[in-house]
């Protein structure tokens, strides 16, 4: 039987540099407006004639090299607010234009899994859950530390804790009669330590040889992996890192950044194809905006108009759309115009991937790219 | 110890205010329940200390002028968990939920709080007033477009709202109304503001643009003339529907849950005379919200056992009740983030709701993933036996040196404030003591020690019962 | 645009302002203390945020504005702290900070290596509660407002506790919540005696000798002053943090001068921000820009040999750099 296609959300929360991230390595115009939030001259890796990535992005090249990375240039929408607030939020909801409330992925989950089969269809690995998985009536688990998840975590004597969740368990069996809230809270306590009892599971039956950093990001994919490994039935997971907003000491900042991302992806990756279980995975990485095109003397600002990344098996390599002109002239208010709609990007991935119609997901009909091998 | 005095006590602090260790409840219920209304609702008069606003300024500066939302969200938050005057700051709450202004799209989380600051001052006032206020908030008129109502080009998402969701509710005006309000309001607007960076942020400032205002004759709700916006707010508050509105709204809010706000034109109230009751009082007075809340405060349909615990908590409730419970923060120090967080977590992102329509209350506060979030806080938090709040309980239960199983349980329950529980919930509860053994004080270190987990233990269980999400 | 206050014989001009937002390198964040080294070296000890940690100390060129180094990060370790309430430099250009948080006081050297961390928190006789202000007396004797236990305690550099006087309240020589402190030549103290609104001066010994100031918003009067600094002249500056502004007095408590924040100008970090942002360029040219050209929660003191006078702004996240000229006489108007 064929698997499900699984989508990875992955978030760079806070803006990262476009400019630093995909070097247009042989324009000149870059070393130009970049004075000393930049890339030092061959110290990119080229991934070809034009562009390079940042030095820190190693772990990734081979992705590229075999195809199987894909960079959505020029991503955003117009009038870019360069709120990081407002723009996450645009991401999150498809709504350029006004408050919007519900989440896109929220919506892929209530598609895939309209009567609630599962409470694991989507699974967020952070605390709180983003703006994208909320759909009032969708389930998501959320999930900061997979190893200690579920209701009273805080008792940490393993026989006294099984011993309150029996007790739980038997305070929230639903009695008749008991009046529609208290039925409600019933059903949902009882929801709640299933998940965790499921969820448990994952964990339990991991083995792995890759060794994972100890950096959050690199945790958060390990435990994305092991849901994922444990086949739970979960199709969407979501992860962010933070924080890419780096207004001052961008270059040291911006370099650990990357270092541990490309890291992360990296042994995320290995860890799956080792389980023979890459095959029906992509990730993506997105961001709420890219930065401003000059440097500030120390950082970078908010700027509009990113780089966007699918990485995985699936995933048809190479440039898609394009990478935004540099030059003076056709800059807006100092950064680069966007030239591609991300809910292009999504649609794509929801149809191509997924295998859902993404009109109704995204709100609409947008370009696609070909970036899921047929 | 328990007593039909201190367990209405509870309920008027939990309504009231973000309940109270039973320290409090006691002194409260010696002092009387009407004495206590009173010092709620004149906090001046009665020599309750103004918030002190300079030690919040000096002790975390990036929480009196944020520049995160989350560190916002902590402002606001540590104002409920450390207010002297708990009312204030329900009101302010209330209204905050009504006038729903989220920072996801205003982007200043110091200039919510300077609407949120509004609320804390002018809460308990006249409601006109407060409509004033909110019409020339700077953050509301970003919110609702205001700025991008022109003579010549109307918007009516402000003017929308306040008929629909701030004053009137559905049903009670026509989309002319709308456009009407709208045009009244053209030139109502905010100054350029000063960027925030190089720098900081600074306050916004609202001013009348006269040249941007439409100034022809208009038509609203039956009256005719030149109105600006004052006189639609005139007018409005002049409608029964906006005293029932209103009146169901405090219901909602202090008495029990209704359904949803957007039901309310298909559904009746829950309980008719007392909104009736509510409406009228608010009207007599002139629209004075302190009148109006002493009469519901001390009216027979807030008393009744039967509205008791008929509200889920919200978010907000469950931490600032939590933290003021166990004691936590008498003295100003590092950790606030997480705490303004955790209403976030459980659902309530305090100066972030999620669109104008505010937050859904009630059960729909809970869901699989709030409700073990607000389970494992309220259970950590009590679990914490250095906590003074945690401490008191724990010493006043060990000043019998045994106790059974149903005398820990009804002393813990009693102690959290008064909470009932049914009987099934409260005989799970001691047969879960009875399992772990005899329970004796003890006079050793590690005994008192030992008789201080079997307290927690039972706290923390009663943390997570439904009983205990209600309010 | 140089602006200037003129008061009996001496001059108050603003010179230029240090300083923008951010978390770390050429940025300022909350700034709370100041010290200064030789060879025109000042340090500002940053509060930080919650949300992004980064209190820390920056160490830059008063005069070019040339960033060095960050000095010290947020947390509980050696060379960390949380809440720095002030900071001085001792003759050897070390320095120490006091971490409210922690109840300690911190040492580094001045390239940033962290030296030493001492204090116990508590109530008791040496033990400190949220220390704040500190200065040091002409024998390297520290003084400490112990604030939360409403009194000021005197040490060694290395920690070695020597006397304390004061309790709460507000009769002479009690304190409510003080905060920042200094010494004069004479090794006279000054304290920023914060709940009471007003600035007394105690003798070595701490006895009570003079009050500044009094509640109020007026002319010479204070709101929760933050902090103390005398001239070689023996001038009295009083960061006035609640009404936003510095006031000036002479050694007999006269009323000099009000300083108001004049910084029109950006400074050198702040241009690289702009420049590289030209529709912020755009809307500071649509606003009306004086609240920021004004003191916001002044909160750091100093006040050099050079007359050189420096303001840290905790809300503005700069230091304002004023010059006095102690021999100002009226220029005939005919010259």
């Amino acid at each position: 039987m064929a698997k499900d296609p699984v989508l990875v959300v992955f978030q760079l929360t806070g803006g990262n540099d476009y400019l630093n991230t995909i070097i247009p390595r042989n324009n000149p115009l870059y070393r130009d407006y970049r004075k000393l939030v930049v890339i030092p001259e061959g110290e990119e890796i080229p991934i070809d004639d034009d562009y390079g990535f940042h030095p820190e992005m190693a772990p990734l090249k081979p992705f590229w090299d075999e195809g199987k990375m894909a960079l959505i240039h020029g991503i955003g929408y117009e009038n870019s607010p360069r709120s990081h607030f407002r723009s996450m939020d645009i991401w999150h909801t498809c709504e350029p234009d006004k408050v919007g409330t519900e989440g896109w992925v929220g919506r892929v989950i209530k598609t895939v899994d309209p009567n609630k089969d599962n409470v694991l269809t989507g699974v967020n690995f952070g605390q709180g859950l983003p703006r994208a998985m909320a759909l009032p009536g969708v389930p998501v688990a959320s999930v900061s530390d997979i190893e200690n998840y579920g209701v009273l975590t805080g008792i940490t004597a393993e026989d006294q804790r099984a011993r309150a969740l029996e007790r739980f368990a038997r305070m929230y069996s639903p009695a008749i009669g008991r009046g529609p809230v208290m039925d409600y809270l019933g059903q949902t306590g009882l929801d709640a330590l299933k998940g965790a009892d499921i969820l448990k599971t994952a964990p339990e039956k991991y083995s792995s040889t890759v060794e994972y950093a100890a950096t959050p990001i690199a945790q958060k994919l390990r435990g994305i992996a092991m849901v994922h490994l444990a086949n739970l039935g979960t199709r969407v997971f979501y992860t962010q890192h933070a924080s890419f907003d780096t207004h001052a000491s961008q270059m040291p900042g911006h370099q650990q950044l990357w270092k541990d991302c490309s890291a992360a992806i990296s042994d995320f990756f290995a860890d799956l194809r080792e389980h023979d279980a890459a095959d029906n995975v992509v990730m993506i990485m997105f961001t709420e905006f890219g930065r401003r095109v000059r440097d500030n003397g120390s950082g970078t600002d908010h700027g509009a108009g990113g780089v966007a990344f699918a990485i995985g098996d699936p995933v048809k390599g190479g440039h898609y759309s394009e990478y935004p002109s540099l030059k003076l002239e056709d800059l807006q208010e100092g950064d680069l115009v966007p030239n591609y709609d991300f809910r292009g990007f999504y649609s794509s991935l929801l149809e191509q991937h997924m295998g859902l119609d993404p009109t109704e997901i995204v709100d609409g009909t947008f370009e696609q790219l070909d970036f899921i091998r047929k | 110890m328990a007593g039909k005095d201190i367990a209405l006590m509870a309920h008027l602090m939990r309504r009231a205010g973000f309940g109270a260790t039973y320290e409090e409840l006691e002194a409260r219920a010696a002092k009387g329940y009407e004495a206590t209304v009173e010092e709620l609702l004149e906090p001046d008069a009665n020599g309750v200390p103004e918030y002190d606003e300079l030690t919040l300024a000096r002790y975390f500066p990036d929480m009196e002028v944020p520049s995160a939302p989350a560190l916002g969200t902590a402002n606001f938050m540590y104002h409920l968990y450390t207010t002297p005057r708990p009312l204030v700051e329900k009101m302010t709450l209330f209204w905050h939920m009504l006038f729903a202004t989220g920072n996801s799209k205003v982007d200043n989380p110091p200039e919510m709080l300077q609407q949120i600051e509004m609320f804390r001052q002018h809460g308990m006032g006249n409601y006109k007033e407060l409509l004033m206020g909110v019409a020339k908030d700077p953050s509301m008129i970003f919110w609702l477009d205001n700025n991008q109502n022109h003579k010549l080009a109307p918007n009516e998402n402000w003017g929308r709202e306040l008929l629909e969701l701030f004053s009137m509710g559905q049903g009670n005006y026509s989309e002319d109304d709308v456009k009407m309000t709208a045009r009244a309001f053209t030139g109502w607007t905010i100054l350029p503001k000063i960027p925030r960076t190089p720098y900081q942020r600074h306050h916004w400032k609202f001013i009348y643009k006269a040249e941007d205002h439409d100034n022809s004759e208009k038509t609203f709700l039956g009256h005719k003339g030149n109105f600006n916006g004052e006189d639609i707010i005139d007018i409005i508050v002049d409608q029964p529907a906006t005293a029932q509105f209103m009146a169901r709204h405090l219901y909602n809010y202090f008495v029990a849950d209704e359904v949803q706000v957007p039901s309310w034109l298909d559904f009746p109230p829950r309980d008719p005379e007392a909104v009736n009751a509510i409406a009228d009082t608010f009207v007599k007075s002139g629209f004075e919200i302190k009148d109006t809340l002493r009469f519901l405060f001390n009216s027979d349909f807030f008393k009744d056992e039967s509205v008791w615990f008929a509200k889920v908590k919200n978010p907000a409730e469950v931490v600032a009740g939590t933290i003021r419970l166990i004691g936590d923060f008498k003295e100003p120090r590092p950790g606030v983030l997480p705490i303004g967080l955790e209403g976030a977590y459980q659902g309530q992102d305090l100066i972030n709701p999620p669109s104008v329509e505010g937050w859904h209350t009630g059960k729909e506060w809970v869901d699989t993933g709030s409700l073990v979030r607000r389970v494992n806080f309220v259970a950590d938090s009590l679990s914490n036996a250095d906590m003074p709040g945690v401490q008191a309980i724990i010493n006043r239960l060990g000043s019998n040196d045994t106790l059974t199983p149903e005398q820990l349980v009804d002393g813990c329950l009693e102690l959290l404030g008064a909470i009932r529980v049914e009987d099934g919930t409260r005989q799970q509860l001691v047969d879960h003591v009875k399992a772990s053994g005899e329970i004796k004080r003890g006079s050793s270190e590690d005994e008192v020690r030992a008789f201080g987990q079997r307290v927690t233990e039972v706290l923390q269980l009663i943390a997570a019962t439904r009983e205990y999400q209600f309010g | 645009m140089p602006v200037t206050q003129i008061a009996t014989g001496r001059a108050f001009t603003y010179v230029d302002n240090i300083g923008q937002i951010g978390a770390s390198g050429p940025t300022l964040r909350h700034p709370v203390g100041l010290a200064r080294g030789a060879n025109d070296i000042l340090y500002v000890a940053n509060w930080g945020t919650e949300s992004q940690p980064n209190a820390r100390i920056t160490k830059c060129v008063l005069s070019t504005q040339e960033w060095i180094a960050d000095i010290g990060q947020p947390g509980s370790g050696d060379g960390e702290f949380l809440w720095p309430g002030g900071l001085i430099a001792d003759s050897n250009e070390n320095l120490y900070l006091t971490d409210q948080a922690a109840s300690k006081i911190v040492s580094f050297d001045k390239d940033g290596n962290f030296l030493a961390k001492w204090g116990t928190p508590g109530s008791d006789q040496g033990q400190l509660l949220r220390p704040s202000g500190l200065a040091f007396d002409s024998d390297e004797n520290i003084f400490i407002s112990d604030t939360r236990n409403h009194r000021v305690q005197k040490f060694t550099k290395d920690g070695t506790f020597l006397s304390s006087f004061g309790s709460k309240g507000s009769a002479e020589d009690q304190f409510n919540m003080p905060w920042g402190i200094a010494l004069d030549k004479d090794d006279n103290l000054y304290v920023a005696d914060w709940g009471n609104s007003r600035v007394q001066k105690l003798s070595h010994e701490g006895s009570f000798l003079q009050t500044f100031g009094s509640p109020g918003h007026h002319k010479g009067e204070l709101d929760h002053p933050s902090a103390v600094a005398v001239d070689k002249d023996g001038d009295v500056y009083i960061a006035d943090w609640a009404n936003n502004r510095v006031i000036v007095f002479e050694p007999d408590g006269t009323f000099l001068a009000t300083l108001i924040g004049d910084a029109t100008n950006l400074s050198e970090w702040a241009k690289g921000k702009v420049a590289a942002n030209p529709d912020l360029a755009k809307a500071r040219a649509r606003a009306d820009l004086e609240p920021e050209w004004r003191l916001w929660h002044p909160a750091a003191l100093h006040v050099g040999d050079d007359y050189k006078i420096l303001i840290a702004e905790a809300q503005h996240m700069r230091v304002q750099i004023y010059q006095k000229d102690p021999n100002y006489f009226e220029a005939q108007f005919t010259l």
